[in-house]
């Protein structure tokens, strides 16, 4: 498994570090992802007023929890940034990464009592198309979640054996932004009803 | 040094399967694009056989019913954009060229670049296994449009038309990930001294394109989940019925289906750029005006998508748009053509086989150019919808696209991949039964689609207009055109595979060109040079007033 | 890495702290049920929110600006992909045409009245799907 880094990893023309600019990029790809479905389905919800008696269903306390869930994960991805990069510190920066994965299970957790009550309910993809978009949008971000989750383990594991610190800033990054999906998320499924 | 010592311990395994070393990762995809070819290739043979000789048995197939039609013409023009165009030109050369021309020792992740071979094999065995389902692969056209590809009532092949939709959407993946290795490794990997405008044309071109395509595709990725949820689930983003539109997934895929298009053109643009200038000694006439003009090529290719949409019932308003956004980007392209012809102007040829095929790509792509004209004009493309001009025309840009200029590259960095030659003559013969024939299977497939012949009909005998003999005598001479260009290909399969082991050995640069990756050895060992090199000037300095020689590679003091 | 910055992590601390304030308004602003009320709590609170997440924790307020300008393009491109397509899919009706979805239309013989093919497809919607009924000669 030994690979020998090429020197064309080291090398920076741009100035940016190669994994942050693959990171950059990655990130701009997502956006047009997400994108395809938010645009998707804020037009057709514009278009089906009807779909307010569906969208009522949604647990608003539920969503808000986990967005606070979420924005305090940020927090501690960003201080995890910080003892690693500024204090060299890579204990500490694990310890942040791992309450991060907590906050991610707890998302998780959370929506998976939240879809649990509403498929219970009856309120499951095939009953509107409503139901379709808001399974398909917040279904592709969890599985956002969950890969980023897993990253982060390994990179928590990982700084721990001395290795690939710069990785904490970009595991980072990345959370972020799965973190502004869900910002923007939060208001189109829960709040505008 | 460790790697090469590793390189000594490397099995069969480790250097040609699971090789990470960009230069395999390039020729993996060459070949799995080449195979598919050879496939895609079969099937328009099969059907082009039924359309001039409606129902009798096809040699090497059988008789062809409608279904089975349909599903050659879908999976036909899938394999040719998705697994050939897209491969060859893209991964296989952007891997093999862009880490020789910038002058460093391999991608940036290459691990990554791996992954994304990977992946884009699975697909294509999905896609080949679809073929073999019950209901056989799907039958819904390249473009998918619901409710025909969502409901399997309508399309009969309820296990084709999902496996057909992975594969894309895994298609998709492979080149998200392989085109940010692509972007990163061009912006930070380049030689000491290889400013912006010292980077080859091709390279720029290959990671403008990936740029393009990581911009456009999101969308259809969006849609081809939610198509996905359609088929199996019934949920209905695109079903009238529970509240979706089927316009929503025309939108969706021609969002990117347009930018695709240039996603595949730009990067043949710069392998003809590199060949022209090797074969004219001259400098490309315009470097920063080809550069920006591909820049801006494709950020109009954004704003001109709903062009294929003219008839299915948009708003009239947009379609005005439309119609103004596409005739303007004929305009970029027009110029960088006018930018070649300039560099070929006073240059001293020299007709090798490359160099034919790049003159070729000039003149044909030239003709599917202006032919777009016609149906870019949203009152012509009345007519001219779903008609064989249509086909007409994107075969006069593809085939240059994704064969001629195939064929260019090929032929030209042939010596750097195997270091033997191949055989010029070999090579003549075939570029004159690739062109010849080619010209003669497109020219009546214009006259068909203005005499009112449409798309994606199994049998033009049903249709009594359609049925008189000028027209079908039309249609023979397609498919005996077809013929001799599959038997034309022949003399290249034999040169390709005889000289990779017993052409005349090549040197490190035979052809005498200045870009970098000439002057690593050929074929370049592990880690391609054994000093990295730093860059001293531009990429086309041939010909320069004063010097002894006619080229000054980039890389000597 | 990000360079000359030296925040410590009561800056971060204090942007969450922002954000969390940011959050409230959001989730309070619907209780007033003015539409418009709402709209600007939900939406312009969710702008302002990526934009701190975006700037203070991702750094990209010292990250070199074409990475912000690429950012902004993917974000351009959403905005055109929208414009293009809200005058089709997001409208009830144009200057000549009404959508009514097929389900939707009450009495046969008005605006959607199934064509001839139409019915044929009704039809053999009926049928299983074992035999494809396609007489290639048909039509």
């Amino acid at each position: 498994m030994g690979l020998v880094q090429p020197i064309a990893t080291r090398r920076s023309a741009t100035g940016i570090p190669t994994g942050k600019l693959a990171v950059w990029w990655l990130i701009g790809s997502e956006i047009v992802i997400f994108g395809g479905v938010l645009v998707s389905y804020i037009i057709l919800r514009h278009y089906h007023a009807d779909w307010t008696e569906e969208a009522a269903a949604t647990n608003v306390w539920l969503g808000g929890l986990n967005t606070f869930v979420l924005l305090t994960s940020s927090l501690f991805a960003v201080l995890a940034h910080y003892y690693m990069e500024k204090r060299n510190d890579a204990k500490k920066a694990s310890m942040y990464l791992w309450l991060t994965v907590v906050g991610a299970l707890t998302f998780l957790v959370v929506k998976s009592f939240e879809w649990t009550h509403e498929i219970q309910h009856g309120y499951v993809m095939t009953k509107s198309l409503f139901w379709g978009f808001y399974y398909t949008a917040a279904g592709i971000h969890g599985l956002h979640v969950i890969a980023g989750a897993v990253i982060m383990g390994i990179i928590a594991i990982q700084i721990r054996q001395g290795k690939h610190y710069n990785r904490v800033e970009l595991i980072g990054l990345y959370w972020h932004f799965v973190d502004i999906v869900w910002i923007f998320l939060f208001p189109l499924l829960y709040i505008a009803k | 040094m460790s790697s090469a010592e590793h390189h000594h311990e490397q099995s069969i395994w480790e250097k040609y399967i699971f090789s990470v070393d960009h230069k395999v990762i390039g020729m993996q995809y060459m070949f799995t694009g080449i195979a598919m070819a050879l496939i895609g290739g079969f099937f328009v043979y099969v059907f082009r056989m039924q359309l001039a000789f409606p129902g009798m048995s096809v040699p090497g197939f059988g008789t062809v019913n409608p279904m089975e039609y349909n599903s050659l013409v879908t999976n036909h023009g899938s394999i040719m954009i998705f697994w050939v165009a897209m491969p060859v030109l893209i991964a296989a050369f952007g891997n093999f060229l862009i880490p020789l021309m910038i002058g460093c020792d391999d991608m940036v992740f290459p691990r990554l670049n791996r992954l994304s071979y990977q992946i884009f094999l699975v697909s294509a065995i999905i896609l080949i296994i679809s073929f073999f389902v019950q209901g056989g692969g799907f039958g819904g056209a390249w473009t998918s449009y619901p409710p025909l590809s969502a409901k399997s009532e309508y399309n009969l092949t309820p296990w084709g038309a999902s496996l057909w939709l992975l594969a894309v959407a895994l298609e998709f993946v492979a080149f998200l990930i392989g085109g940010i290795n692509f972007i990163t490794t061009l912006m930070n990997s380049r030689a000491p001294g290889m400013k912006m405008y010292d980077i080859p044309i091709v390279c720029w071109m290959i990671v403008i394109a990936s740029i393009l395509f990581m911009a456009s595709v999101g969308p259809l990725i969006a849609g081809a989940v939610m198509l996905g949820f359609d088929q199996v689930y019934s949920i209905g983003f695109f079903d009238p019925g529970k509240g979706g539109d089927p316009v929503l997934w025309q939108h969706l895929f021609w969002f990117f289906g347009h930018p695709e298009v240039y996603v595949v053109l730009l990067p043949a643009m710069g392998i003809v750029a590199e060949v022209i200038t090797t074969f004219a000694r001259k400098k490309l006439f315009a470097y920063k005006t080809v550069l920006f003009t591909a820049a801006a090529t494709g950020v109009l290719s954004f704003f001109v998508w709903a062009h294929h949409q003219f008839v299915s019932g948009i708003d009239p308003r947009m379609a005005n748009v439309f119609t103004v956004t596409t005739l303007m980007i004929s305009v970029p392209i027009a110029e960088m053509l006018f930018v070649y012809i300039a560099t070929l102007y006073g240059g001293s040829i020299r007709f090798t086989t490359a160099m034919l095929f790049a003159l070729a790509f000039l003149a044909e792509f030239l003709i599917g150019g202006v032919t777009g004209i016609y149906l870019g004009a949203s009152g012509s493309d009345i007519f001219f919808h779903d008609t064989y001009f249509v086909l007409a025309h994107f075969h006069y840009t593809f085939v240059p696209i994704a064969i001629i200029a195939t064929f260019a590259g090929l032929y030209y960095w042939f010596p750097k991949m195997s270091g033997r030659l191949m055989n010029e003559t070999l090579g003549k013969i075939h570029f004159w039964m690739t062109i010849i024939p080619f010209n003669f299977i497109f020219i009546p497939l214009f006259i068909l689609g203005a005499s009112g012949q449409h798309r994606r009909i199994y049998n033009y005998q049903n249709f009594p207009d359609l049925a008189v003999p000028e027209l079908q005598n039309l249609r023979v001479v397609a498919t005996v055109a077809l013929i001799f260009m599959i038997l034309g290909q022949i003399p290249f399969f034999y040169n390709f595979i005889v000289s990779w082991k017993k052409g005349e050995k090549a040197d490190a640069n035979p052809w005498k060109a200045a870009t970098l990756e000439w002057a690593a050895p050929s074929p370049p060992p592990h880690g391609n040079f054994a000093e990295l090199p730093n860059c001293y000037r531009g990429p086309y300095e041939y010909s320069v007033p004063g010097r002894d020689l006619d080229y000054w590679p980039q890389n000597v003091k | 890495m990000s360079e000359h910055v030296d925040h410590g992590p009561g800056f971060y601390v204090k942007t969450w702290g922002i954000l969390l304030v940011l959050f409230a308004i959001s989730v309070i602003g619907p209780i007033a049920e003015i539409r418009w009320l709402t709209l600007i709590t939900a939406f312009g609170v969710a702008v302002v929110k990526a934009y701190f997440v975006a700037a203070r924790f991702m750094h990209l307020d010292i990250e070199k600006r074409y990475i912000n300008y690429m950012f902004a393009t993917m974000l351009l491109m959403m905005l055109l992909f929208w414009g293009g397509i809200v005058a089709d899919i997001g409208a009830h009706r144009g200057s000549n045409w009404v959508r009514i979805a097929p389900s939707q239309v009450q009495a046969p013989g008005s605006l959607s009245q199934p064509k001839v093919n139409a019915m044929k497809v009704e039809q053999s919607d009926e049928t299983t799907s074992e035999e494809p009924t396609i007489e290639s000669e048909g039509h």
